[in-house]
């Protein structure tokens, strides 16, 4: 009943336009120094993968189908292997891809466990897919695979890609112009997405799909002139999202929930001391949803139990933090039943399959956002929207923030956490529902072969590139102490 | 004169095509395959193998190369997928070497299928077709194989009427890539684009990757299995062609009745790319790839 009515309410609705293109802010300085890598507390490395850096001089032969050559477990592009696919395909578990400087215009799909795939240089090792191939590196169910220190660019789907696997991380790297993706993990659980640089991709920069619980975490990212900064569709549970950037984007972290994927709704993401401002770009490719909620910090669109603390928000056309409903016009199955919302992703993606016979709106319950500093947005630092429902019963909560302006009036005192809700939820409310009609007038996807990026500054290499040792346990996530993450610098300052 | 015959013995051929064709997709009695498939793939994604590619609209043409082979213009009005300039005289060669409207570069293959005409006689193409490749319902994922190079199927019979319908498993039509699916088009105005989807068969016959004119070289598995006559697992191609919404009443096809939905795939990929893709996501039953929601 509640969705035949949302799309009657929605058609009825005719608002004005206004969306605004938003601004260009300047790139800021980039990244904080590289930390080491945060996997590498987890586990000792307990074979020595040896430490020289390929000899040039192994050339001569160059397609050697041999695996590991020179016998040492580093497998050297182009000195052993004229490919990298070549390399991938003689690599066995616990081995080193090393690749060396140089444009490699190819599409890798990766098979084999524990195999780590490193550039010797971040800027320099360039794997170009000439707008022509989908995947720069593409990880089909294998586990413990690691992508190190290269970078990634006009790949028609998407940079570095992860499907199926148990175990995956990708760290330092850089991925530019994509028709989909920078770094996509789908359907894959225990990872880490780190020291990585997207920049262009027509969906999003990075995105964690279809799983929960997902144990990953994306740490010191930046993610700039994206369609979405991050995108997390159907994804949570132990995922964190930590110490990044997501600026000039559409918008910037936008998880959701949608039964066009299994294993819906989207919960339980964690999200905590990143910069997020200026997500307004109005020159970026885009999909729907980006030029929809174009304009907005950090968008729960249908996520239910996301923790949201300690962030610095600012520069937003329309909210800072927001939790809205994300309406889905032609879905694949009814919305879940709350006992549901429990169920991890193994169990309810074998659930039977109801068709609903009209649109459904995912609502978003019972999100924390508690710390965060945010400024500067056209419609409110702080925000929570519905269609239909009375939005004091969904349960989301709003503390401590450093806000100037909510949505409604007062979230932080009559939707306190710890506390029941209070007082009148109606008084200055959000509009969503205009977004639907402002859409028609937001400025349109440019193609993403030929959307302006930013300038490109030389991003830090990973420390030790030729020479430190690989471990396939540090493809998996790490310990996580959420609580010992800050609030980031301002950048203004 | 001698054109004359020539043009004459090839219409001749190409009614006996159309007849064939007919007889091929009608009625669920022959012994060696069925006619349609168990049951419709709907629902979410991402939880079984597939590969999907996007393809723009390439160009409008009343040609055929399936059904009327080197007869330009001697075809009911197609839309057109896929490589760039396919006509009726297009050989497997040029498809090869052509460009693509598809987001996937290697698939040079073509996909066409008539345009919906209004009640006031406007003829609306698709903005964009989806074509999503899979292992049949119930098929054991790993005995799949990529479609033979240079296969001709065509999917959906072009007179079925109101009264001598097709099964919906093959034709039907949705609400964008909703899971909802009818036998005739839905009102989609203010929900997404009314798309017709196209059911192709999954078992080859092995031998002949032409309709003609032997007769009829796929069938449709039943209860995830291949008859004898036809032992060859393919991925069964899905397509999609998603259309502005427009009203629903007294809609027809170029082709004629609305109830007539067909489609045509020419299987012109780089064949190593399909095998592969094959391999990796049908074998492995994996998604690799998610079709958008919405045309662009």
């Amino acid at each position: 009943m509640k969705r035949i009515a949302a799309v009657t309410c929605v058609a009825m609705v005719m608002a004005a336009c206004g969306s605004d293109g938003g601004d260009d802010a300047a790139s800021e300085a980039t990244t904080a120094a590289p930390a080491p890598q945060s996997t590498a507390a987890l586990e000792p490395a307990e074979e020595p993968a040896t430490t020289d850096a390929p000899a040039t001089t192994a050339a001569e032969t160059t397609t050697t189908e041999a695996p590991d050559p020179a016998g040492d477990g580093v497998l050297s592009v182009p000195a052993e292997f004229d490919t990298i696919q070549a390399a991938v395909d003689a690599a066995s578990y616990g081995d080193l891809v090393l690749i060396a400087p140089g444009v490699y215009n190819e599409s890798v799909d990766v098979e084999t466990d524990g195999i780590t795939i490193r550039g010797e240089s971040r800027n320099e090792v360039v794997l170009d897919g000439g707008m022509e191939l989908d995947n720069g590196i593409r990880v089909l169910g294998a586990s413990n695979v690691a992508v190190e220190n290269l970078t990634g660019m006009n790949y028609t789907n998407n940079a570095v890609f992860w499907i199926g696997s148990t175990g995956y991380r990708a760290s330092y790297i850089n991925t530019y112009r994509t028709g989909d993706y920078g770094i996509y993990a789908f359907d894959s659980v225990d990872g880490v997405i780190e020291h990585s640089y997207t920049a262009g991709s027509k969906d999003a920069g990075v995105y964690i799909g279809q799983c929960y619980p997902c144990d990953a975490v994306v740490d010191n990212i930046i993610s700039e002139h994206n369609g979405l900064g991050y995108s997390g569709t159907n994804s949570g549970g132990e995922l964190y999202i930590v110490n990044s950037v997501f600026r000039n984007n559409r918008v910037g972290i936008v998880p959701n929930s949608g039964s066009y994927e299994l294993c819906y709704p989207q919960r339980e993401t964690t999200i905590i001391g990143n910069l997020v401002h200026d997500n307004n770009q109005a020159d970026t490719p885009a999909i729907d949803v980006a030029l929809l909620a174009m304009g907005n910090g950090i968008l729960v669109a249908g996520g239910i139990g996301n923790v949201i603390e300690r962030n610095l928000v600012f520069g937003h056309d329309r909210t800072g933090i927001g939790t809205v409903p994300y309406l889905e016009e032609t879905p694949s199955d009814d919305l879940p039943t709350r006992d549901e919302w429990e169920l991890d992703c193994a169990t309810s993606r074998t659930l039977d399959i109801t068709i609903p016979d009209g649109a459904i709106l995912w609502d978003s319950y019972e999100n924390a956002i508690r710390d965060n500093v945010v400024s500067d947005s056209g419609s409110g630092d702080l925000a929570v929207a519905s269609v239909l429902t009375d939005t004091s019963t969904l349960g989301n909560c709003f503390t401590g923030n450093d806000a100037a302006t909510t949505r409604p009036a007062d979230l932080q005192t009559i939707g306190a956490c710890g506390a029941a809700a209070s007082g009148d939820w109606s008084v200055e409310a959000l509009n969503v529902i205009a977004w639907l009609t402002e859409v028609e007038s937001a400025p349109p996807s440019v193609d993403w072969q030929t959307a302006p990026l930013p300038d490109l500054v030389p991003q830090p290499d990973m420390p030790d590139a030729a020479t430190a040792p690989t471990d396939p346990m540090t493809a998996s996530m790490p310990a996580m102490d959420a609580d010992a993450v800050g609030l980031p610098a301002d950048p203004r300052s | 004169m001698r054109a004359w015959v020539a043009v004459a013995v090839t219409a001749a051929v190409a009614s006996a095509a159309i007849a064939t064709a007919t007889v091929l997709l009608d009625g669920d009695t022959d012994p060696v395959g069925a006619t349609a498939p168990d049951r419709i793939i709907a629902g979410p994604q991402g939880g079984r193998g597939q590969f999907v590619v996007e393809c723009e609209l390439s160009h409008i043409e009343a040609d055929d190369p399936i059904l009327h082979p080197g007869m330009a213009g001697h075809s009911h009005l197609h839309q057109f997928f896929g490589a760039v300039g396919v006509t009726a005289s297009s050989r497997l060669s040029e498809l090869l070497a052509a460009e693509t409207t598809c987001d996937q570069k290697l698939d040079t293959a073509s996909y066409w299928a008539p345009l919906l005409v209004t009640a006031n006689g406007d003829v609306v193409s698709a903005a964009r077709m989806v074509a999503y490749y899979r292992a049949g319902p119930g098929v054991d994922p790993e005995r799949v194989v990529a479609p033979p190079a240079g296969l001709q199927v065509v999917a959906g019979r072009a007179d079925a009427t109101i009264d001598d319908p097709q099964p919906q498993t093959v034709v039907s039509w949705s609400c964008g890539d909703g899971a909802a699916r009818q036998v005739h088009p839905p009102d989609c105005r203010d929900i997404g684009d009314l798309r017709l989807s196209v059911v192709f068969p999954d078992c080859w016959d092995g031998l002949n990757v032409v309709p003609l004119p032997i007769g009829r070289h796929v069938v449709y598995s039943t209860a995830g299995e291949c008859p004898a006559s036809h032992p060859v697992y393919i991925t069964q191609v899905a397509l999609a062609f998603d259309h502005p919404a427009v009203d629903p009443e007294g809609l027809a096809l170029s082709s004629g009745s609305i109830f007539g939905g067909h489609a045509d795939f020419w299987n012109a990929w780089d064949q190593q790319k399909l095998e592969r893709e094959t391999r990796q996501c049908i074998n492995r039953n994996l998604a690799c790839r998610l079709a958008g929601a919405r045309a662009p």
